[in-house]
């Protein structure tokens, strides 16, 4: 079975009252964990990712029978997920930018706070990076690289135009290039 | 590794199957984000937290049948707009009814009025406004139509008289104009 029927036959499922839970159930089997990593890159803590999840499950299981259909299942719950990290961050006050020099960093704080994060030197190389990149770089690369979307996906999710989104990902990719270069020959 | 990763993923993604990824994938999303960012879960968390989210959700609101399919955004105000109609239709027609026994009075006095010798105490009962019309018709209908016809009276008398015998000719006058005046 093709996947846009799969989909198709899912939301006509979520939409009937009587099918509702149970397809809700295989919403969560096949959506959560994706929607979890794509939380938990923004708010960067497990607790926080746990509750946003939550709350965006709740928003999807609420909103369901308003989706209109205009973009994929998929893209609209990855955009109530990510929109409900910025108001999660927004609400608790938590700076998005990831700045590992800056000791009053939130982000820094919270991650290396968090006994979810095991990160060894590399990878603390590799979050000091990212975040040297302006935030719309760091979502669009976090959502291409890590999540996997397309760029159309994304442009949906941050309603935003592919060309723009494009301009920002190579962009992002050169400097992570250069960055990782710099600090080899540094290393050497 | 990450290369082979990478080049798994976009296999998957050239396939068209972007929907529904498999088991293999959440693997590769665990370890990735293990692998690059240090980002790891509680064991379990997955299905935990899938039992947590489900507990969680509403309870889904039985759809209520309204009339004639209507919201009640849009009933209520219906609703309320017909019944002012209503009740402006009804008070209306009270009020109507209200003005017609009114005039339905004053036409009765009025005719009364005309009948009444009783001059004083019928204009007691008229309105002001309607005061120098019931004058005009009391002087018409009283007093000159009384006038006219009391002179016709007078007049029949004398004819009368002269076909009178000179003997019963001053008790016929004294009843004629006794009649004359009483009635």
């Amino acid at each position: 079975m093709k996947s846009g029927r799969r989909e198709s036959d899912l939301i006509k499922k979520l939409k009937n009252p009587k099918l509702k839970n149970e397809a809700f159930k295989d919403l969560l089997d096949l959506y959560q964990e994706r929607l979890y990593w794509h939380i938990r890159k923004i708010v960067v803590t497990h607790d926080n990712a746990n509750d946003v999840l939550q709350n965006t499950f709740i928003k999807i299981y609420k909103g369901i029978n308003n989706f209109k259909e205009q973009s994929s299942l998929h893209t609209w719950m990855y955009r109530i997920a990510y929109n409900e990290s910025i108001r999660f961050l927004d609400t608790n006050k938590i700076k998005p930018s990831l700045n590992l020099n800056d000791s009053n960093s939130d982000y820094l704080n919270n991650l290396t706070q968090d006994v979810y994060f095991d990160g060894d030197e590399i990878q603390l190389k590799l979050h000091s990076i990212i975040s040297k990149l302006s935030e719309k770089q760091q979502r669009v690369f976090q959502m291409k690289y890590f999540d996997d979307l397309s760029f159309r996906e994304i442009s949906e999710i941050l309603e935003v135009s592919d060309n723009t989104l494009k301009s920002s990902y190579y962009s992002a990719v050169k400097t992570i290039e250069e960055e990782i270069i710099a600090d080899t020959l540094q290393t050497n | 590794m990450a290369k082979t990763n990478k080049n798994n993923k976009n296999h998957m993604e050239q396939s068209g199957n972007r929907f529904l990824k498999d088991d293999i994938h959440k693997k590769e999303l665990a370890q990735e984000h293990k692998e690059y960012l240090g980002m790891d879960v509680p064991d379990n968390y997955f299905s935990d937290s899938k039992d947590r989210i489900l507990s969680s959700l509403p309870s889904e609101n039985v759809q209520k049948h309204t009339v004639f399919g209507l919201k009640p955004y849009i009933a209520y105000p219906l609703a309320a707009s017909f019944l002012i109609l209503v009740g402006i239709f009804v008070w209306l027609r009270n009020d109507t009814k209200a003005i017609d026994p009114t005039i339905t009075n004053t036409e009765t006095i009025q005719s009364l009025a005309v009948d009444s010798d009783d001059f004083l105490v019928t204009s007691l009962l008229v309105e002001d406004d309607n005061l120098d019309a019931f004058l005009d018709d009391f002087i018409v209908n009283e007093i000159l139509v009384e006038a006219e016809l009391s002179e016709q009276q007078l007049e029949n008398i004398f004819i009368n008289s002269l076909f009178v015998e000179d003997s019963l000719i001053n008790s016929y006058i004294d009843a004629s104009l006794i009649e004359n005046i009483i009635f």
